[in-house]
């Protein structure tokens, strides 16, 4: 069991002591109470709809995410690797990491419909260029000794790439895909919430429509609870897993 | 295993070798260099550092194919064991996992178990790099290049940075799994000792760029090259070319 969790629940069960504080004191429309937050949750799970739309949500966040992991992490590499493909295409690099997620998205609805494949495609080149900057980073820290003695035992590109290569940008991808799951998914609500019919950001901008503040916080809520449950199960334990030999003793 | 016939002899001539760096003149290191390697025989080159040693070793490793010259016949996979300066094994990798990856996918779960113990490692091979001393480190490299049973093992230095005891035993592990396997040498060392005690052949460098300045051939057997007899060798040798031997003397007693 992680050592700060008991830290981590104690805060968060401070800040709800605080929102609840502020709601009795304030008691506006505005600022609904942890209570009914979570009464409206509960309803919303019994009626399937918060699975409904939960589901579809994660399904794009899970599509777009490792689209956007094995594509950005393939140009990355390529890019770290070649002087002259990084010339080229760094500046194309920087000009759609610069471009606004909001301007992808409506280009890729304009160009591909209102349909499942752009929403997709637009939350996937929203975060390929983040991923492929730091896959470039891993790419030229690859340890040059190493890259010799790999070389002098000629090993094939699979043993180069699984053993050589992988555990070196490991950490790389690890940071990349910490980084970019807290990006997909904010990327994943707009796209939802500009043209697709399901969804946690569609249900959030039906709720807007209503000014149900409960139903806004419920469905946020949920959310952030998922991805950091994600985040720590997965994630957290892979990165583990990506250092394991620089956690041994070292030499007497 | 490769067919050792096919190797030798190994003709290596380096007609010119250049490098070229930015914003300084460019450098030659070798000119008009050639050497030939015979099956079952172990070479040394001796020289000063930044003779050109190392650049020799990297050529026949196939590393640098910049030079003008020829190798011939050039060494295909398998053929050629290379151990570098540095052990140069992979960090997240085990012991026993860095030294089956020198081998063919194919090959690789064959047993290794009596290389492990010929190299003292049995009980270390489920540790990472990490977890070795550098003599350790020394011989994980050492059996991974053995482990492919090549044709030409190729040694830069692999016995500096140890205690003398420590040297003395890995350097007596080693031969004797190269003479059991019929295995050609090519090593680089400043220990002119360690030279004489088990070379057929050494090679003197000296100069820019390098020239060999003298072949000697050693026909005593290497089970009769008493102290004695590699303490007066060396005297002798000293003698005949006093610059090389006696820097490569004077390193051995820092």
């Amino acid at each position: 069991m992680h050592s700060g969790l008991l830290p981590r629940l104690l805060s968060i069960l401070l800040l709800l002591l605080l929102w609840q504080l502020v709601t009795t004191f304030l008691s506006s429309g505005a600022l609904p109470p942890p209570a009914s937050v979570f009464a409206f949750v509960v309803t919303e799970a019994q009626s399937g709809d918060l699975v409904h739309h939960l589901t579809a949500t994660l399904r794009r966040v899970f599509a777009s995410f490792s689209l956007a992991m094995i594509i950005g992490g393939a140009i990355g590499v390529a890019l770290g690797r070649s002087r002259v493909s990084d010339r080229i295409l760094d500046s194309w690099l920087m000009i759609l990491l610069n471009t606004p997620a909001l301007v992808i998205i409506i280009l890729c609805y304009v160009w591909l419909g209102l349909s499942e494949t752009a929403a997709i495609a637009a939350v996937t080149l929203n975060k390929i260029p983040n991923v492929a900057v730091i896959m470039r980073e891993g790419a030229r820290s690859l340890d040059p000794q190493i890259e010799e003695m790999r070389q002098a035992f000629r090993f094939d590109r699979r043993t180069w790439i699984r053993h050589v290569l992988f555990p070196q940008v490991e950490p790389y991808a690890v940071a990349a895909a910490r980084s970019g799951l807290a990006l997909v998914w904010k990327v994943v609500l707009v796209v939802e919430l500009l043209g697709r019919p399901d969804g946690v950001g569609y249900a959030l901008s039906y709720y807007f429509q209503l000014f149900n503040v409960a139903a806004l916080l419920g469905y946020s809520l949920v959310f952030t609870t998922v991805v950091l449950f994600i985040d720590t199960v997965v994630l957290q334990p892979l990165e583990s897993y990506a250092r394991r030999w620089r956690l041994v003793p070292s030499a007497a | 295993m490769p067919d050792a016939g096919a190797l030798f002899p190994l003709r290596l001539e380096i007609d010119r070798k250049v490098y070229r760096r930015k914003g300084l003149p460019p450098l030659e290191i070798l000119r008009g260099f050639c050497l030939v390697l015979n099956r079952v025989e172990t070479l040394c080159l001796i020289g000063p550092s930044g003779v050109g040693k190392t650049t020799i070793l990297r050529i026949l490793m196939g590393l640098d194919r910049d030079f003008e010259g020829r190798l011939h016949p050039v060494p295909h996979r398998l053929s050629v064991g290379p151990v570098f300066q540095e052990p140069r094994l992979l960090p997240w990798r085990t012991v026993e996992e860095n030294i089956r990856l020198a081998l063919p996918r194919r090959e690789r779960h064959r047993p290794i178990g009596d290389l492990l113990a010929d190299l003292k490692l049995t009980e270390w091979r489920r540790r990472y790099p990490g977890e070795l001393s550098g003599g350790l480190a020394r011989r994980v490299a050492l059996a991974r290049a053995l482990v492919i049973n090549p044709a030409l093992l190729v040694l830069d230095e692999p016995f500096i940075s140890l205690d003398e005891h420590a040297a003395g035993d890995l350097r007596a592990t080693v031969f004797d799994l190269v003479s059991r396997h019929q295995m050609s040498v090519l090593m680089v060392t400043h220990n002119v000792r360690e030279a004489l005690a088990l070379a057929d052949r050494l090679v003197l460098l000296e100069s820019r760029p390098a020239e060999v300045i003298a072949e000697i051939k050693i026909s005593t057997p290497r089970n009769l090259r008493t102290d004695t007899w590699i303490e007066e060798t060396l005297a002798k040798l000293a003698a005949d070319y006093p610059q090389t031997i006696s820097s490569g003397q004077a390193l051995l007693h820092r």
